[in-house]
């Protein structure tokens, strides 16, 4: 463990103890928290898209059904975890971005 | 495991999702053969070509293959490679795939890459080092980058490093298909525009004539033949067809070319001063006249004289020109003795003459002389695809003259293909000028154009709505009369910038006006 993270920890350990409600994630915690998370935008990508194409080429009846079950759950999916994206970069100060603050792309 | 192949045979799907053939797909690049076309050729630069009708295909090359353009995916997730290369092919795209740094470069060594999906955490190199390399090889590659985090750091470090657009996991089919049809508008449009330059550096038709249209083809065959004439040839066409430069080219593309060219606009000379400006006066012939001077038919001796609106020369004035021209000698004002001369005759109008002489205002045996070969420019309506020619031809006039190099979108070129330009290539040509003097970007798009251009989008494409007239129908004569008045009425009586906007010639708004009885 090197000096960096022994001093992130104690920081961390300090305020821990002065603010006992708060949850304190060190930097490799944060690390970790966003190599799972997009592994996950990865999971879902992948199922949303697939259960789309399925659904497509499904004609109506109980299959059509289950893949459109699996589009929705996928699609809540997303959701939550963008969401989880947005709350993690406002935590760690940073600002989510939109289109509008890149503009158009280039032409 | 080594990275993957769409499939030994892939079906291929057009633009519109149709399936249309089974072909071999990429099999070159696996076994180390070499690509299939020249690494340095966009498949968009084939497919505008196709679109435009203008840059000669090898006829043995498919066409459904040429208009494909080449996906890479970067991706080490197998679903996301496979979901969107099904995607990608849907809309068109010819997919390959990769699930490293290391593979994506080995395909595009080998393959011409229009369009990279580039995943920007990827094991080994990272996905912005994947950009950065990609970017250095072929800097025109469109790359979309896939990023877990939307946060504004990561978006502008992909986009200062060159990425076109980005996207952001998780995301769904609907929007891969619109940065997929995006990316694929883009590289449309920037070969088009690379297409329209090289076209108007490789070929300007006669001169300073732009124009590619069989209808031109036409037209330059003519002007070939009349070049190596010596007989007068009357030019026939609408306002802002190019009467003059037509006129010009006969001049430069035949033996005279090294002679005089004078070109007179009858219709703007002052009727008092016509005579005098033609043919010349002699000392004492007015008050004013100190010393004799030359007419303009003496200045263009053994060249070529032109006469603009001749429809517009007065009657009396008629018939001294057909003397002159019959005779081959002038009598310069006040003077008695006549001058030889001896010049070519080009005369141009925009009006009916045989319909002038018919009504007794146009001089028959001046029209029979006149008229000895004829030859009508096509009107810009009737040569449409000449337009992204045209378009091409302008703005790179505009870019030596500015230093500024501009564009058009995609939208407001079909926009302008649509129109139906009343007054021609000069209307087209103020389209232009006032477009790249209002836009704020590198890019001409719709709402740059003139309103009469925006809202013949909106007469021209029905709704139901805009199915039922509500002002009834107008005739195109009291239309035009409309415009001309209300550009008058808007500049507050500028004519000369009235003409200009509306794109046609001072003298056609001065005879409008006289027709309307709106002349003071």
């Amino acid at each position: 463990m090197n000096s960096e993270t022994n001093m992130t920890q104690a920081s961390g350990s300090s305020v821990k103890n002065l603010l006992p409600h708060l949850a304190v994630i060190d930097s490799a915690g944060v690390k970790a928290i966003r190599y799972n998370l997009h592994e996950l935008a990865n999971v879902f990508t992948g199922v949303t898209i697939a259960g789309e194409l399925l659904l497509q080429h499904m004609e109506a009846g109980p299959l059509h059904q289950y893949a459109s079950n699996i589009c929705e759950g996928s699609e809540r999916g997303c959701v939550l975890v963008r969401e989880i994206c947005r709350q993690l970069l406002a935590a760690c100060g940073e600002i989510e971005s939109s289109r509008d603050d890149l503009g158009t792309p280039q032409r | 495991m080594d990275y993957e192949q769409v499939e030994a045979m892939a079906i291929m799907y057009s633009g519109t999702g149709t399936k249309q053939e089974r072909m071999p797909d990429h099999n070159s690049y696996v076994s180390g053969g070499t690509p299939r076309r020249d690494a340095n050729t966009t498949h968009s630069e084939v497919a505008i070509s196709t679109i435009l009708g203008a840059i000669a295909m090898d006829p043995n090359q498919d066409k459904s293959e040429a208009n494909l353009l080449n996906l890479l995916i970067v991706d080490d997730e197998r679903s996301i490679r496979e979901g969107c290369r099904d995607v990608a092919q849907s809309i068109g795209y010819s997919t390959y795939i990769a699930d490293n740094a290391e593979h994506a470069f080995r395909v595009l060594d080998t393959t011409s890459i229009d369009v990279v999906l580039l995943d920007l955490r990827l094991p080994g190199l990272g996905g912005l080092e994947v950009l950065k390399e990609v970017k250095r090889r072929r800097p025109e590659t469109v790359v979309i980058v896939m990023t877990g985090y939307a946060s504004v750091q990561s978006a502008v470090q992909a986009m200062k490093q060159g990425a076109y657009d980005y996207v952001t996991k998780p995301f769904n089919l609907e929007e891969l298909r619109l940065i997929l049809d995006r990316a694929l508008g883009h590289l449309q449009l920037s070969s088009e525009n690379r297409i329209l330059r090289q076209q108007v550096k490789s070929k300007e038709g006669f001169g300073a004539i732009v124009g590619r249209s069989p209808e031109m083809e036409k037209l330059y065959r003519i002007i070939s033949k009349a070049a190596h004439s010596s007989h007068p040839v009357l030019i026939l066409g609408e306002s802002g067809t190019g009467k003059e430069l037509v006129a010009r080219s006969i001049h430069f593309s035949g033996p005279y070319r090294d002679k005089p060219f004078v070109a007179i606009d009858c219709g703007s000379l002052v009727p008092s001063l016509i005579e005098s400006e033609l043919f010349g006066y002699v000392k004492g012939a007015f008050t004013g006249a100190n010393k004799n001077k030359d007419g303009l038919l003496q200045a263009a001796d053994g060249g070529t004289i032109f006469l603009d609106e001749i429809g517009e020369l007065p009657i009396d004035l008629q018939s001294k020109l057909l003397r002159a021209l019959q005779e081959k000698e002038v009598r310069p004002v006040g003077g008695t003795k006549p001058v030889p001369i001896d010049v070519r005759v080009l005369a141009a109008t925009n009006r009916d003459l045989e319909h002038a002489v018919a009504q007794g205002t146009f001089r028959k045996d001046l029209y029979f002389r006149l008229n000895v070969l004829s030859l009508r420019i096509p009107q810009l309506r009737q040569r449409k695809q000449d337009i992204p020619l045209l378009v091409g031809h302008f703005l790179e006039r505009l870019t030596r003259s500015t230093g500024i190099q501009r564009n058009i979108s995609d939208d407001a070129l079909k926009l302008m293909l649509s129109y139906d330009w009343p007054g021609n290539i000069r209307e087209l040509e103020n389209c232009i000028e006032r477009a790249c003097a209002l836009t704020s970007g590198p890019t001409i798009h719709v709402a740059d154009l003139p309103t009469t251009i925006q809202n013949w989008r909106e007469l021209t494409q029905p709704s139901a709505e805009k199915a039922i007239p509500r002002r009834g129908i107008l005739p195109i004569a009291e239309i035009e009369k409309q415009a001309i008045l209300g550009a008058i009425d808007l500049l507050h009586g500028d004519k000369l910038e009235a003409a200009r906007l509306l794109g046609i010639g001072k003298t056609t708004l001065y005879r409008k006006l006289k027709e309307y009885g709106a002349l003071q």
